[in-house]
């Protein structure tokens, strides 16, 4: 691999993180590094001595990522946490944080480093390329291990020898899934490609534990911790697995901590083991700093933390009495912080497979230190290159990138070409496997799908699929024997689009239609689907009137489609909002290339019923009658979808009746 | 009529079924003349490509299923009425039980199958019709410019993309050029500048690799050709978020940002006189300043497009071309109309367009001298750049990275608006070491509609035409294509839309043509609702364009647009109305006006009809035809 490759790659990636990082703030407006933001409505939901999880509302247009680091205060109280997750949509936002800040905070001031991931992973590609170009200085070198650059740009470039499947005896799978596996097995990079419903967890659990039996090291990332959660929580059940074989890096749902995985409590269980007088040693320090008149849970409250924990809050403590003399304190310390680092070390280099989030891959210096032979990248089509990039580097052998180029796209915020092509681009995309109807020899496709009624899927094949995707036996057997897609034709009623100030839409004669055919449910579960923020909240406002007892169950849910992602609902109801009054732009597959993933991603998450509120005429009219959507229209109707008339009140019975499973 | 025959396709046709051999011997024998290649199925299996002209028929080949899959994605597979809302059927009066059968139609003869009643189903045949050969068409309208077996077998092999728009020798190596320095296309109508320019995209980022894509400008002249070149690109295999493509006026309103309040044309007109009273008031009174309203627009719009700043450049300015001769005082008294028309501007916080394209290239040099981070273009593409001021030019070409790439294309007989001098020096664009190239062989149009076309061009231009101009009009070469003359309808007076519409119908019953073929050009704009509401009561499949929204190409419908919104496209049948009422000059305007408007008419008219590709109809009152077309009438 020349040099000069790498040198270039380093450049244009860090052109495009700084033209990222300008956006950012530019659109924070922000004018010092750090930032604060105001939350409103706190409201505690686990409370766990160094683990407290609250949710917020917060009115940020901009996407904050997960794994930010924040510092939040409330009246009376301060911690330190990150980000677990934000949803722009509703506004609420998820932190995990260190310290109790009150149980009901109405108002707290978020600080955060708006740019903080960014410049870790400007620092994690530096490191990278450095070692690669052979200037590692003491510094850099003691963040990284070996890693394999070579193997990352061939899986960035889909450039390698395809390899011959390896046959594996297997039960719990189907005929798709199994042959995925076994041609992952023969490929040092393999792109494995899951539409939606096809059991893409599944498949990656039975493959982790493939590589496993092998005697390879495994290396587990996802996109997101609820990602990196339920792919972890499949491969724990395809087998039993000993104590420590498996570990998951980083903050973990309850249900994964259960199984006993996560690396705070197995640093717990080993340094009992190693060190039986540790906890003594522990709560020593905690009266010497009670001593220095800080403020420090006692040991009974503390008993059930992990020590790694409790070092951490210990070490948080410690930033608040600098002024004081700690010498001793602080030597006793780093004595316990080397003993703590290096068993988990230890314990990453003993297990089979690691689960961790990709932003860990550069935020955490623990997970820096460790290689695997396999990488498996899951939802890698939401990941973008640069990310996939410091994953692939990190697999001796193998990287399996696992995901659906069809659905999601990875954010990124500038326009710059730099920042879409590194940070917006996945490596379907750079690997030119990205082609539904092109085949590529170092894919592989899970072809059978399970979710969707055959009425639905016949749609989402023939348009987003090239046809490939096929119905599993079971779904054919299963799916209810009515009508599955109703198409809601709003082209006479005065439904009316408006632009708001941000750039978002409203359709309030379609609000009121959506609220209708909820009124009309007969429970089940429900998502309603619009790509318009603004109109996603007034459906909310619109809805909660009449069903808030449902919106508060979760059987019935109002967001855009990127919440969406991954999940599935018995019944979608899919608000097109364009009508007359605005330009539809984002229908337009010529004008923004993400229309196709946007509508193929809402679809696709209806498992017997989907709905789609569409003004024909003026879709026809203003896209064309070939136009992508109205494609997906007329293949709707040859697969048997009813279409009724929204403003007449014959399509309003129709619709009852649909929504009753009687038409 | 002779038959040519490939040999491949001789051997084949050996092969196939006496009825498939029938139907061969039947399309040889059908006196169409169009020269655009065609295609048919003979049967489930098999599908023959031929071209035609006047005396020789030449057949290309015939394909079984299996090779003509490419196709087939096209056609074979689609439901042609699926496209169809459930209440556009009941408009039509399908019955509503029997809508689901009606979409599941493929065939024509199927339709008898469905119990429908006689103009139901005699409605519903046309639409099918239009529906069916427009899928069929629909991308082989994009192959308009085959020209030969090899290229067309091509296409039906699959490689599309070499041959969207067939380039011949002299474009291919334009496209092949390296990327440093400045490439100008000088080309006649027609010869191809633009799919030279998209080619040249495709293949810059083609290249690609891992590395960002380079970054890409193409600035065109109006929004339907932002659309129909995105439309294009999108057929090559290119996303519209790989490049930008604008026009140059919002290409500087997205740089500027904040919100500026663009002048309309009556607040103009308002202002301007305004100036011109202000001044007279200060005594300056002169016969100049009762000249008439167009000589003051044309004026600010040279000042501000030649970006002159000071009287004393302006005094100097050479004018040539412009129309009046004015001395140096008069000169002076203009000055002072200008300013005083600027201040009025500024007092309004109102811009025109041209102040927009001006304030947009002193920010991006202000941005550039305290080294600002500017986004700029590797490679910049100006398509009808005769269109642009040299101040609307300096400023694109400030827009390319330093050491990146300019692709000028022009064609100056084809020019709307402009009609002063020009010199590539005033707009920063540095011809030394630049490539030029003279595009003169004309693809478009056969050689009878630029015949008729071309009379009108030298009697605008023919006194005006300056030899030592360097944007000097291109002398089309006469097209090698040859076809038929173009067709006169003449009809009573206020029958013209009805006869229109009615020849389309028959047109598409008759021949077959795929409806996306045929395009109405309207003038004036009340024109194009009467056509779009005579076409709606006769089934006819239509796209009604107003210049603002997107136009869709390949959409299997007849598109009816404003005269000056087709500008750069081209259509293979092009029907114009040429009621010689639509054309006149409004009565209030004075005599020199007059001449002007009629001059300005004639060119568009004149652009209007080299639209036409294969066939051109004009249809008009036959008491009153306009001017333009009398050389056609003897």
């Amino acid at each position: 691999m020349g040099n000069n490759i790498i040198k270039r790659i380093r450049e244009e990636i860090l052109l495009a993180l700084d033209a990222e990082r300008r956006t950012v703030k530019k659109k924070l407006g922000a004018l010092g590094e750090m930032l604060d933001v105001v939350l409103l409505r706190g409201k505690k939901l686990v409370s766990e001595p160094g683990v407290y999880v609250y949710s917020f509302y917060c009115d940020l247009e901009l996407h904050l990522d997960e794994g930010l680091e924040i510092l939040i205060e409330t009246p009376g109280f301060s911690s330190s946490g990150e980000i677990l997750e934000h949803d722009t949509d509703s506004g609420d936002i998820f932190l995990v944080l260190r310290d109790d800040v009150g149980r009901h905070p109405n108002e707290a001031v978020m600080r955060f480093d708006s740019t903080f991931l960014l410049d870790l992973l400007k620092k994690k590609i530096e490191t990278i390329t450095n070692l690669a170009l052979g200037q590692t200085d003491v510094l850099t070198s003691f963040d990284v291990a070996g890693e394999n650059i070579s193997l990352a740009l061939r899986l960035l470039q889909g450039d390698a020898e395809a390899g011959r499947p390896v046959l594996i005896e297997r039960s719990g799978l189907s005929e798709a899934q199994k042959k995925s596996i076994e041609f992952a097995l023969g490929q040092t990079v393999a792109y494995l490609w899951g539409p939606p419903g096809t059991g893409k967890t599944r498949t990656v659990a039975h493959l982790v534990h493939e590589l496993a039996k092998r005697s390879e090291h495994v290396m587990l990332c996802a996109h997101t911790n609820t990602a990196t959660d339920n792919a972890l929580l499949q491969t724990l059940d395809v087998a039993d697995w000993s104590e420590g074989s498996i570990v998951r890096v980083g903050y973990c749902s309850e249900k994964v901590q259960r199984r006993g995985v996560d690396l705070d409590f197995l640093v717990d269980r080993k340094i009992h083991r190693t060190y039986p007088d540790i906890t003594y040693r522990i709560n020593l320090l905690g009266q010497k700093l009670k001593s220095l008149q800080v403020d420090f849970p006692g040991s009974g409250s503390m008993g059930d933390i992990p020590i790694g924990r409790r070092l951490r809050i210990i070490l948080e403590i410690m930033k608040g009495v600098e002024d004081k003399d700690t010498t001793d304190l602080r030597r006793e310390l780093s004595w316990l912080k080397q003993i703590i680092e290096s068993l988990e070390i230890e314990l990453l280099s003993n297990a089979r497979v690691v689960a961790t989030t990709l932003t860990r891959l550069y935020t955490s210096r623990l997970v820096g230190k460790i290689m695997c032979d396999t990488m498996v990248i899951d939802e890698a089509g939401i990941a973008s290159l640069t990310v996939s990039m410091v994953a692939g580097c990190k697999a001796k052998k193998r990287v399996v990138a696992v995901g659906d180029f069809m659905q999601l796209p990875a954010i990124v915020q500038s326009d710059d070409s730099h920042a879409r092509n590194w940070l917006g681009k996945s490596v379907f995309e750079s690997a030119n496997c990205h082609h539904p109807e092109k085949e590529h020899a170092l894919r592989t496709m899970l072809y059978e799908q399970w979710r969707m009624h055959p009425g639905i899927s016949k749609i989402v094949s023939s348009i987003f699929y090239a046809n490939k995707l096929k119905n599993a036996p079971l779904v054919v057997k299963t799916a209810i024997k009515k009508h599955a897609v109703l198409i809601l034709d709003t082209s006479h009623t005065n439904a009316r689009s408006q632009l708001m100030r941000t750039g978002s839409k409203i359709n309030k004669i379609h609000c009121e239609i959506v609220s209708k055919i909820i009124s009309m449910a007969v429970d089940e579960e429900i998502a309603v689907i619009a790509p318009y923020r603004a109109q996603v909240r007034n459906l909310r406002e619109v809805i909660r009137v009449g069903s808030s007892e449902a919106i508060k169950q979760g059987s019935l849910e109002v967001f855009t489609v990127h919440r969406f992602q991954g999940r599935d609902k018995q019944t979608v109801i899919l608000d097109l909002v364009e009508a007359p009054g605005t330009k539809c732009g984002f229908l337009d597959e010529i004008k923004n290339p993400a229309a196709e993933k946007l509508i193929n991603v809402a679809m696709s998450r209806a498992k017997q019923k989907l709905i789609l509120i569409a003004n024909l005429d003026y879709l026809s009219f203003s896209l064309g009658r070939d136009a992508l959507i109205n494609r997906v229209m007329a293949q709707a109707r040859m697969s048997g979808a009813t279409e009724v008339d929204a403003g007449s009140d014959e399509g309003l019975r129709d619709c009852r009746a649909f929504m009753r499973g009687e038409l | 009529m002779e038959v040519l025959t490939t040999q491949s396709f001789a051997d084949r046709v050996r092969t196939v079924s006496n009825t498939c051999r029938m139907q061969i011997s039947k399309i040889v024998d059908e006196a169409d003349v169009s020269t655009q290649p065609c295609a048919e199925r003979l049967d489930g299996d098999h599908l023959v490509a031929w071209t035609r002209d006047t005396r020789s028929m030449s057949f290309w080949c015939l394909l079984s299923k299996k090779e003509s899959s490419k196709l087939e994605k096209y056609d074979l597979n689609e439901f042609p009425l699926a496209g169809f809302s459930k209440s556009d059927m009941l408009g039509i009066g399908v019955p509503e039980q029997l809508i689901s059968s009606v979409y599941e139609l493929k065939k024509l003869e199927d339709l008898d199958s469905v119990n429908l009643s006689e103009s139901v189903r005699h409605r519903l045949r046309f639409v099918f019709l239009q529906r069916f050969y427009g899928l069929i068409f629909g991308r082989e309208q994009l192959v308009r410019r085959a020209y030969n077996v090899e290229h067309f077998n091509r296409y039906l092999h699959g490689n599309i993309t070499e041959l969207l728009l067939h380039l011949d020798e002299t474009q291919q190596r334009i496209v092949d050029l390296d990327g440093d320095g400045t490439i100008i296309v000088k080309g006649v109508a027609g010869s191809g500048k633009t799919a030279v320019a998209l080619h040249r995209i495709v293949k810059i980022l083609e290249q690609r690799s891992l590395f960002t894509p380079p970054r890409i400008l193409f600035i065109t002249y109006n929004r339907s050709l932002v659309s129909y070149a995105g439309e294009l690109l999108h057929a090559l295999g290119i996303k519209a978020s790989e490049l930008t493509i604008s026009t140059l006026h919002a290409l500087c309103l997205k740089k500027m940002e904040n919100k500026i309040k663009i002048i309309s044309d009556s607040e103009k007109r308002e202002m301007l006189l305004q100036a011109r009273v202000q001044v007279q008031k200060k005594n300056h009174n002169s016969s100049i300043l009762a000249y008439p309203e167009t000589f003051w627009q044309d004026e600010i719009h040279l000042i501000k497009g030649r970006g002159v700043e000071r009287l004393e450049r302006y005094l100097k300015l050479s004018r040539f071309g412009a129309g009046r001769a004015l001395d140096r005082e008069s000169r002076k008294l203009v000055w002072r109309v200008f300013v005083e028309y600027q201040e009025q501007c500024a007092a309004n916080q109102m811009m025109d367009w041209d102040d927009v394209v001006w304030s947009a290239y002193k920010e991006l040099m202000r941005g550039k001298q305290e080294g600002d981070n500017l986004e700029l273009f590797d490679f910049v593409f100006i398509d009808e750049a005769q269109d642009l001021t040299p101040m609307g030019l300096r400023l694109v070409n400030q827009l390319a990275q330093p050491g990146g790439s300019l692709f000028v294309a022009y064609d100056r007989s084809q020019s709307i608006y402009e009609k002063v001098g020009f010199k590539w020096k005033d707009c920063g664009i540095r011809l030394h070491g630049s490539r030029s190239y003279d595009l003169a062989c004309n693809y478009r149009n056969t050689s009878q509609i630029i015949q008729a076309a071309y009379p009108l061009l030298i009697t605008t231009d023919g006194e005006k035409n300056i030899d030592d101009n360097e944007m000097d009009v291109s002398q089309p070469v006469f097209s090698s294509r040859r076809g038929e003359e173009p067709i006169l309808l003449d009809c009573d007076t206020g029958k013209e839309i009805e006869v229109l519409c009615q020849n389309i119908t028959d047109m598409i019953k008759s021949e077959l043509i795929p409806p996306q073929n045929i395009a109405v050009l309207c003038y004036p704009n009340k024109v194009r609702e009467l056509v779009a509401q005579e076409m709606t009561e006769r089934s006819i499949l239509y796209q009604k364009h107003t210049g603002k929204d997107r136009i869709h190409l390949l959409d299997p419908s007849v598109k009816v647009l404003p005269i000056k919104s087709a500008k750069g496209l081209e259509f293979p049948i092009v029907y114009l109305l040429a009621s010689g009422f639509w054309y006149r000059p409004h009565l209030g305007l004075e005599e020199d006006d007059r001449k002007t408007y009629v001059d300005n008419m004639q060119r568009v008219f004149y652009m209007a009809m080299t639209r036409a590709m294969t066939r051109l109809v004009l249809v008009y009152d036959r008491k009153d035809p306009v001017d333009f077309i009398h050389h056609l009438l003897d």
